[in-house]
């Protein structure tokens, strides 16, 4: 009995293992971007990313998500998947293909992007008014190279 | 005193001077309301909670006895709009982090000539803030933040988009980043000690035509990062002690046309780290006991390190590529075995400082485990007899055989 729990435990590991990608939490204060180096430091404008074998990647500032995707985009269509910090409930992850993106002068992002991602239905007109901020797509991010 | 300072301050000069304190002007924001420009207010020892203080005349602040100025958590509390404003001598304490603006316990906005000397600031989200500002001095502040513990935290000194900026002699620990600059240029900081933040002790971002000299980086969580900036000068720093999975002395990215001499880099995980720097100059550098002394990305090109000395290292140059486009000549290598027939004090047979196995590690770092193996040793011996693998570019054609003093 006991060796068929300890075979349904393994079992169960190795499914889990074998799932789609999942969002991972940060060690904030320890880990680097793994675009710019830096330690991240602040979860409200960080991104991450696991490929289909589950090895992770974390950004301090989606603008790093985005130059690492240009280099690396062919991850996210051999199945693995990015997410986007939701900037009204950091720690809460957003998938970055459906979070709304706004660029703004107003917030210092770590790597001076500016960029910030919201989930839909919040107050989104709102906050982009107050921090005089254009919307973004997906496909249209600002990859952190350089200074705006 | 403060009476007798009223006095020698009151004689000459047409400004007037205010104090605030027992049986006097009751607080700051009553006493910045009735100051006219030029006049100093005289802040006497005393608990004083305020609220934000706008400072929009030319006035100098002076504390008497460290009196303590609280934010109670939930504002800035000095907002400086005024030029040649001076505030010396306060215990500036309570400024809460807040996730939407930046919360300082000194703020200075689009003013030239302000002076922040001898302040000691606790527990405040961001210390000194300098946003669009000019020809300000900051310094023998001392700056305690919220601890190694606290992640959202703000940074000791931070610059934004200012120049002409002298930062001298601040003691900073326990903020986000000690010192952090971002589009700052023409600035020199010099005689800090930044020491236990989370992430930097000093960190540059788009800030050109900087210096820093003879400051000292101590047990951060990285010591020092210089990203996107050109004609920036470091000069006898030391960085020690700062140490973690992937912890630097120093760390340059994406910067171009610098000096780096005579600074110390020990007891680090990774000393100095390149990627993507031009054209940099490294001189008169100590390496000592690090991890890996230098790691250098491929897509580094034109640096040239001359005089320095590597000792007590496990890794003394690791790269990437086998095309790494830097140079090293006249360096003191203690792992350099060669000789010197004739006697000039630099070996006749080169150097080559990239162990085989530091590529292999940086390729797969679960391959540290074998450090210490007889695989390895072999391994580095044969490689070393016929390089196949090593960067042919990476070898110093002129080691030294003593130490340079």
């Amino acid at each position: 009995m006991r060796a068929v729990l300890h075979l349904a435990a393994i079992g169960g590991l190795l499914l889990a293992g074998c799932g789609a990608p999942r969002p991972f939490a940060l060690d904030l204060g320890h880990e680097p971007c793994d675009h710019c180096h830096m330690t991240l430091t602040d979860t409200r404008f960080a991104a991450e990313l696991v490929t289909r074998t589950g090895r992770e990647f974390r950004f301090d500032d989606i603008g790093c998500l985005a130059a690492f995707l240009a280099d690396s985009g062919w991850l996210l269509a051999d199945g693995g998947a990015a997410w986007v910090s939701d900037f009204q409930h950091p720690g809460h992850w957003l998938r970055s293909d459906s979070a709304i993106y706004l660029r703004t002068a107003a917030l210092h992002t770590p790597m001076a992007s500016g960029v910030i991602a919201l989930a839909g239905g919040g107050p989104v007109d709102s906050l982009a008014a107050a921090l005089a901020a254009t919307r973004l797509d997906w496909t249209g991010l600002p990859a952190t190279t350089g200074p705006r | 005193m403060i009476l007798a300072l009223l006095l020698v301050l009151g004689g000459p000069v047409q400004h007037q001077a205010l104090v605030v304190g027992a049986g006097a002007i009751p607080s700051l924001a009553r006493a910045l309301e009735l100051a006219h420009p030029g006049d100093t207010i005289l802040v006497g020892p005393g608990l004083y909670h305020e609220p934000t203080l706008m400072v929009d005349r030319r006035v100098t602040i002076l504390g008497h006895d460290w009196p303590v100025v609280d934010g109670s958590g939930d504002h800035d509390l000095f907002q400086v709009h005024a030029d040649s404003v001076e505030i010396r001598g306060l215990v500036i304490q309570h400024v809460g982090f807040s996730t939407i603006e930046d919360r300082a316990g000194i703020k200075a906005t689009g003013v030239t000539g302000c002076r922040i000397v001898g302040n000691r600031l606790v527990d405040a989200a961001f210390a000194i803030y300098l946003a669009k500002s000019t020809n300000c001095l900051i310094a023998d502040n001392r700056i305690d933040g919220q601890g190694q513990g606290e992640a959202l935290s703000g940074n000791g000194i931070h610059l934004w988009s200012s120049h002409h900026i002298t930062v001298e002699r601040n003691v900073i620990r326990g903020q986000r980043d000690g010192i952090y600059l971002e589009f700052t240029t023409d600035s020199r900081l010099t005689g800090n000690l930044s020491t236990g933040n989370v992430r930097y002790g000093l960190h540059f971002m788009f800030s050109h035509d900087c210096e820093y000299r003879d400051n000292r980086f101590d047990g951060n969580g990285d010591g020092v990062a210089v990203m996107y900036s050109h004609g920036v000068t470091m000069m006898g720093n030391q960085f020690t002690d700062n140490r973690g999975s992937a912890a630097y002395g120093l760390l340059l990215k994406e910067l171009s046309d610098s000096r780096v001499d005579g600074n110390l880099f020990a007891g680090n995980t990774i000393g100095l780290f390149l990627e993507g720097t031009n054209r940099i100059e490294f001189s008169n550098n100590r390496f000592d006991r690090n991890g890996w002394a230098v790691i250098l990305l491929g897509d580094a090109f034109a640096n040239q390190f001359q005089r320095n000395s590597f000792t007590g290292n496990s890794f003394d140059v690791a790269t990437n590529s086998v095309r790494t486009q830097s140079s090293f000549r006249g360096n003191y290598w203690d792992h350099y075995s060669g000789y010197d027939l004739d006697r000039d004090g630099i070996g006749d047979v080169p150097y080559a400082p990239v162990r085989l196995f530091a590529l292999v590690v940086q390729r797969h770092s679960p391959a540290l485990l074998l450090l210490r193996s007889l695989f390895v040793d072999l391994l580095d011996i044969a490689e070393r007899v016929l390089p196949v693998l090593t960067p042919a570019g990476l070898v110093d054609q002129a080691p030294l055989m003593r130490r340079p003093s």
